[in-house]
C-alpha cells in the first residue's frame, strides 16, 4: 500500500488529502481489513473450538498446556500494546528519538512473545502434541500458527518503520503510518486475548 | 455532505496521555493477573461453576478487548464510521461461527 | 495524455537526469504493452479483467461443451469417468472464479469512480495488483492441466474426504486450492480498495444515497467478498495442509469431520452466490431506467434491498447441506431463512417491472439483456424457492433440477445482465457502438440456446437424473431432453461467436461510423457527462452533484405539470475532455512483480519448497519497492507550462476537488 504523506505545502487550492468521512483512506482500509480478519481468525477458532477434544487416542492440548508460562508471554504482547502505543504518541509529538525507541521496544516485546511461542510448541512437541498427531493438534498449532505469523509480520513493520526514522524518512508528518501499523499491532494483540482466554484458561468440561 | 477534512488526528482535550496509556495498562495487566488465577482455584472444577468460570472469563476478555480497542485502538476519539466497520466484521463473525458450531452440537451436553 | 513533453530544468544544468531512482523509478511508457502492464488507471484495469474473463469464458465454455457432447447420448465414454470429473470441475472453478467474477470486477473497476465522480479508486497500486494476482491465480489453477496431473477433480464445491489424497492423488486439487487461495487474495485486496473509494472518494454532493443503484450493489457486492473470501481461505488453507504436511483436519478415521469443509465452504458458498448475482442487479438497475425513459423505481427499496440481500445471505448456507445430516433443528431454522431471503429480490423484480411500466420503452440489445435477465432470474429464483423446502430439496438436490436452478439465476441473472452491460457501456469505453443488429442475433440466439440447455434439466432432475455423473443408462427415459440440452448448448456457442465476430467486426465497422459521443443512450448517471472513450483524467472538472440522476437533470427538469421538459443540449452541458495537466497516479511495475511471486510459492508448496524461498524473495521485495518508490513521479501528470512547478515530492490522488486544469492554455 502507498505511503500516507501529509506533505504541507498546499499547492492546489483545496486539501488534497479530502475525504467524504473525514478519514483517511489507508485508516479505513486498514480497519477494513482487520474487520475482514476477524472472519479469518473466527474460523481458525471455530475449527479448533470443534477439535478441541478430538484427540484420536492421543494428548490433547489441554492436556498439557504451561498456564504460568502462556500467561507470562500474554502479559509481554499485552505490554507490548501500550509500548506501541507509546511510540505512536511520541512520533505524533515529533519526539523521533523517543518514538524510535518505543518501536524498537515494541518489536523486541513481540520478538519475546514469539520466542515464547516457539519454546512452547517445540515442549508441547516433545511431550506428545505434534501437527499431524489428531485433529486438536493441527487445529491448535494452526490457529496460534497464525497469529504467531501475523505477530511477527508484524514485527517485520515495525523494524521497517524504524529504518524509516532512522533513515529520517518518517516523521511527525507521517506519524499516520504509525497509527495505522498500530492498529495492526493492536488487533493482534486483541486476537491473542480472545485466544488466551477461549482456548488456554477454559478447562475442559 | 462530503466534508473536507484531513484525516490526521485531531489533538483535542479527550486525547489521553502517555500517562493514561499506563494506567489503562496497569488495568489491563490485573484482568489478566485475575483471568489467569481462576485457572488455579481448585472450587471452579465443580461442575456446577463452570457457568459462573465461563461467564467471569468471557466478562474479563470482553473488557480488555474493548480497553485496547476503545482507548489503544483510538476508537473512542475517531469517526463512528471506523467502530461500526470493525463492529460489522465482528458481529458478523460472532454470529456466523456461532450457529455454525449450534449446527455441529457444539453446545449440548 | 498528460505525460510531459520535456522534463523540468534539473539545477546542475543537466536536463535530465536518467532513472536517477534506479529500479525504483516510475515507469513513463506512452502506449504499448508496458504501458499496459504498469497502468494503475481503473480504466485500464477494468479492459484487461473484461478481456481475461471473456478468454476464461470460452475456456469455461470449452468444457461445458465436452461435458454437452459427452451427455448428448447414453453409455458414451469418449471421456473417461475420472476425465469427465475433471472438466466439470474445472467448468464450475472457471466460469465461477475466472469468467463472471473477473467480469463483474471489469465493471465495477471501470464505473464505480465515474459514477460517483471520482478520478480513481482510493489505491491505484493496489487495483493494479488486484488483477495481476488475479490473472496470475487464474493461470496457476489451469497449469494444472499441464503439470498437475490433471484438472481438479473434486467438483468445484471440493468435498472432502474425496478431496484428500487418499481419493485425489494427482496434483489437481492442490493447484485448485494454492489457485482460488492466489485469486482470493486479489478479491479481498480489490474489495477494500472499492469500499474506501465509495467511502471517501465521492464528488461533491454525492451523497450515499445519490449514488446509483449500480455503485450501491457493487459495494455491498464488495463488503460481502471482503468478509466471505477469509473464510474460504481458512477451508482452502486447512484442505491444503491435510494434503501437504498431513494435518488431521478432514479425516474421518482421525475423529475429524468432513462436515467442517462443508460448513466452511458454504459459509463463503452463499454470500458468494450473491457476490454474483448483485452487480448484474445493479447493471440493470441502469439499463432499465434508461431504456424506459423513466427513473428507476423505489430507489430506497433498491437499495435496501440489496443491503438486505447482503446481510441475510449470510443466514442460509447450510441449505447446501440439507441432506448431508445436520439434524432437523438445523435443517428446519435454514429451511425457514431461505424462505425469507426470497422477498427483498422480489421487491426488486417489482421494481424492474414498475420501472418498465408505463414508460416508453425502446428494446435496444442492452435493454433486451436486461429484460431477458429479469425474466430468467425469476424462474430461477422459483426454483430456488422450491428447494428452500426442505423435504422438496431432500428429492432435488444433487439431481439436474439443482443444475437448472443455478444455471438459470447464474447464467440467466448473472452472465445474461453482463452482456447487456457490454452492450450498454462499450460505446462509452471504446468510443463506438457494438452493433445493434448482430446483437439482437447475440441476443436471441443466447437466450433460446440458454432455456434450451438448462429448461429440460428441471425435468431431468425430477425425473431423478442425477449430478456429477459421466454417462447414464439408456432406457431411463433421459435421452431427448439430454439431446435437447446439447443442442442447446451448441446455440449458446453459436450465440458467442456471435457476440466476438460483433466485437470484431463493429471496430472495424467504426471507421465509417459517427462517433457515439459522450451520451448515445441519453442516459441517467455521470460517466455519460464526458467524452467517449472516458479521457484518462475522467473528468475535467469534478461534478458538484446536486441529487440522484445528476446528469439527467443536466439535460432536463420536471415542469409544473409533471412532464419532463429538455433544458440543455448534451454537448452543451457534457464535459469535452480538454483538461490537461491533471494530477494523475503514476504507474508502477511493482504490482506485476509481486503478482509473479505468488504461483512461484504455489509450486513451491507443490513441488520444491526452494521454490517458496525465490518466491517468496520476489513477492517481499516486490512489497518493500512498492513502498519505498516515490508516491508519484513528479514529472508525471503535468504539462510543463503547469504553474505548479514549485511542487517536489507530491501527494497521492486526490479524488475530491478539481483538477489542476491550466488557465492559460488550451492545447494537451
Amino acid at each position: 500500500m502507498s505511503t500516507a504523506t501529509a506533505t504541507a505545502d498546499a499547492h492546489h487550492d483545496h486539501d488534497p488529502h479530502a475525504t467524504n468521512t473525514g478519514i483517511s483512506n489507508n485508516k479505513l482500509a486498514m480497519w477494513l481489513f482487520l474487520s475482514t480478519e476477524c472472519l479469518l481468525f473466527g474460523a481458525l477458532i471455530s475449527t479448533y473450538l470443534l477439535y478441541k477434544t478430538r484427540g484420536n487416542g492421543g494428548v490433547l492440548p489441554t492436556d498439557i498446556f504451561d498456564i504460568p508460562f502462556t500467561s507470562v508471554s500474554s502479559f509481554v504482547l499485552l505490554m507490548s500494546s501500550l509500548t506501541m502505543v507509546l511510540a505512536l504518541s511520541a512520533v505524533a509529538r515529533g519526539e523521533m528519538d523517543r518514538g524510535k525507541a518505543w518501536l524498537l521496544v515494541t518489536a523486541m516485546l513481540g520478538g519475546v512473545f514469539i520466542g515464547g511461542q516457539v519454546y512452547e510448541f517445540t515442549s508441547f512437541y516433545r511431550e506428545g502434541l505434534g501437527y499431524t498427531s489428531n485433529p486438536a493438534a493441527s487445529a491448535f498449532y494452526t490457529l496460534t500458527g497464525f497469529h504467531g505469523v501475523h505477530v511477527s509480520l508484524g514485527i517485520l513493520m515495525l523494524m521497517s518503520l524504524w529504518v524509516s526514522a532512522q533513515q529520517g524518512k518518517l516523521t511527525q508528518k507521517n506519524s499516520e503510518t504509525v497509527e495505522i501499523v498500530g492498529l495492526y499491532w493492536h488487533f493482534v494483540d486483541i486476537v491473542w486475548i480472545f485466544i488466551f482466554t477461549v482456548i488456554y484458561l477454559i478447562p475442559p468440561a | 455532505m462530503s466534508e473536507a477534512t484531513a484525516g490526521t488526528e485531531t489533538h483535542d482535550v479527550h486525547h489521553p496521555s502517555d500517562w493514561d496509556y499506563v494506567k489503562i495498562a496497569g488495568i489491563l495487566g490485573v484482568l489478566t493477573t485475575i483471568e489467569v488465577l481462576t485457572y488455579f482455584e481448585s472450587v471452579f472444577t465443580f461442575f456446577e461453576t463452570r457457568w459462573i468460570l465461563l461467564t467471569t472469563l468471557f466478562v474479563l476478555m470482553i473488557v480488555k478487548f474493548w480497553l485496547v480497542a476503545r482507548m489503544f485502538m483510538h476508537l473512542k476519539q475517531d469517526k463512528p464510521i471506523l467502530s461500526q466497520s470493525f463492529a460489522a466484521g465482528l458481529a458478523l463473525a460472532t454470529t456466523v461461527y456461532i450457529v455454525a458450531l449450534l449446527a455441529f452440537n457444539f453446545f449440548s451436553a | 495524455m498528460t505525460i510531459i513533453d520535456e522534463p523540468l530544468a534539473l539545477e546542475s544544468g543537466e536536463t535530465y537526469a536518467e532513472k536517477p531512482l534506479g529500479i525504483l523509478t516510475r515507469p513513463q511508457a506512452q502506449g504499448g504493452w508496458k504501458d499496459w502492464v504498469s497502468t494503475v488507471d481503473h480504466k485500464k484495469i477494468g479492459i484487461m479483467y473484461g478481456v481475461a474473463a471473456m478468454f476464461f469464458f470460452v475456456v469455461g465454455g470449452f468444457e461445458a461443451l465436452l461435458i454437452r457432447t459427452q451427455l448428448a447420448f447414453p453409455d458414451q465414454g469418449f471421456l473417461s469417468a475420472d476425465l469427465y470429473n475433471q472438466i466439470f470441475t474445472m467448468h464450475g472453478v472457471t466460469m465461477v472464479f475466472l469468467f463472471i467474477m473477473p467480469l463483474a470486477a471489469a465493471f465495477a473497476n471501470y464505473l464505480i469512480p465515474l459514477q460517483i465522480g471520482a478520478r480513481d479508486v482510493a489505491f491505484p497500486r493496489l487495483n493494479a495488483l488486484s488483477f495481476w494476482v488475479w490473472l496470475s491465480g487464474a493461470i496457476f489453477l489451469n497449469t494444472s492441466w499441464i503439470v498437475g496431473g490433471g484438472g481438479a477433480n473434486c467438483g468445484w464445491f471440493c468435498y472432502s474426504p474425496n478431496s484428500g489424497i487418499v481419493f485425489s492423488p494427482t496434483h489437481g486439487v492442490d493447484f485448485y486450492a494454492i489457485g482460488l487461495l492466489i485469486t482470493g487474495i486479489a478479491s479481498l485486496v480489490s474489495a477494500v480498495n472499492l469500499i474506501v473509494t465509495c467511502l471517501n472518494m465521492r464528488a461533491p454532493g454525492m451523497d450515499l444515497m445519490r449514488m446509483p443503484v449500480l455503485t450501491w450493489m457493487l459495494l455491498v457486492t464488495q463488503f460481502l467478498l471482503a468478509f466471505a473470501l477469509p473464510v474460504i481461505t481458512v477451508a482452502l488453507l486447512l484442505l491444503l495442509f491435510d494434503r501437504t504436511f498431513d494435518s488431521q483436519f478432514f479425516d474421518p478415521d482421525a475423529g475429524a469431520d468432513p462436515l467442517l469443509w462443508q460448513h466452511l465452504f458454504w459459509i463463503f458458498g452463499h454470500p458468494e452466490v450473491y457476490i454474483i448475482i448483485l452487480p448484474s442487479f445493479g447493471i440493470i438497475s441502469e439499463i432499465i431506467p434508461t431504456f424506459s425513459r423513466k427513473p428507476i423505481f423505489g430507489y430506497t427499496a433498491m437499495v435496501f434491498s440489496g443491503i438486505a440481500i447482503g446481510f441475510m445471505g449470510w443466514g442460509v448456507w447450510a441449505h447446501h447441506m440439507f441432506v448431508s445430516g445436520i439434524g432437523p433443528i438445523s435443517v428446519a431454522a435454514f429451511s425457514l431463512a431461505t424462505m425469507f431471503i426470497a422477498v427483498p429480490t422480489g421487491v426488486k423484480i417489482l421494481n424492474w417491472l414498475t420501472t418498465m411500466w408505463g414508460g416508453k420503452l425502446h428494446f435496444t440489445t442492452a435493454m433486451l439483456f436486461a429484460t431477458g435477465t429479469v425474466a430468467m432470474f425469476t424462474i430461477g429464483g422459483l426454483s430456488g424457492v422450491t428447494h428452500s423446502l426442505a423435504p422438496a430439496d431432500t428429492q432435488q438436490t444433487d439431481t439436474y433440477y439443482i443444475v437448472a436452478h443455478f444455471h438459470y439465476v447464474i447464467f440467466g441473472g448473472g452472465v445474461l445482465g453482463l452482456f447487456g452491460g457490454a452492450y450498454f457501456w462499450w460505446p462509452k469505453v471504446f468510443g463506438h457502438f457494438l452493433n445493434e443488429r448482430r446483437g439482437k442475433i447475440n441476443f436471441w440466439a443466447m437466450l433460446i440456446g440458454f432455456n434450451l440447455t438448462f429448461g429440460p434439466m428441471h425435468v431431468l432432475g425430477l425425473q431423478g437424473m442425477s449430478r456429477r455423473i459421466d454417462t447414464y443408462s439408456a432406457g431411463y427415459g433421459f435421452d431427448f431432453w439430454n439431446l435437447m440440452s446439447t443442442l442447446g448448448s451448441y446455440l449458446i456457442a453459436v450465440s458467442v461467436v456471435v457476440f466476438f465476430y460483433n466485437v470484431w467486426k463493429s471496430k472495424k465497422e467504426a471507421v465509417d461510423l459517427p462517433p457515439p459521443g459522450p451520451d448515445p443512450w441519453d442516459a441517467r448517471s455521470l460517466e455519460w457527462s464526458v467524452p467517449s472513450p472516458t479521457p484518462e483524467h475522467n473528468f475535467d472538472e469534478v461534478p458538484q452533484v446536486e441529487s440522484f440522476d445528476h446528469w439527467w437533470f443536466q439535460k432536463y427538469e420536471i415542469d409544473d405539470d409533471g412532464k419532463v421538459v429538455r433544458i440543455a443540449e448534451t454537448e452543451a452541458v457534457a464535459q469535452d475532455g480538454s483538461a490537461t495537466g491533471v494530477h494523475l497516479p503514476s504507474p508502477s511495475f511493482w504490482p506485476l512483480v509481486l503478482a509473479i511471486g505468488l504461483p512461484i510459492i504455489g509450486y513451491g508448496i507443490i513441488f520444491n519448497l526452494w521454490l517458496c524461498v525465490i518466491g517468496g524473495l520476489l513477492t517481499g521485495g516486490a512489497i518493500y519497492a512498492w513502498v519505498f518508490e516515490p508516491v508519484d513521479d513528479p514529472n508525471a501528470g503535468h504539462g510543463h507550462d503547469d504553474h505548479h512547478e514549485d511542487e517536489a515530492g507530491d501527494d497521492q490522488l486526490a479524488g475530491v476537488g478539481s483538477g489542476s486544469a491550466s488557465d492559460d492554455e488550451g492545447e494537451g
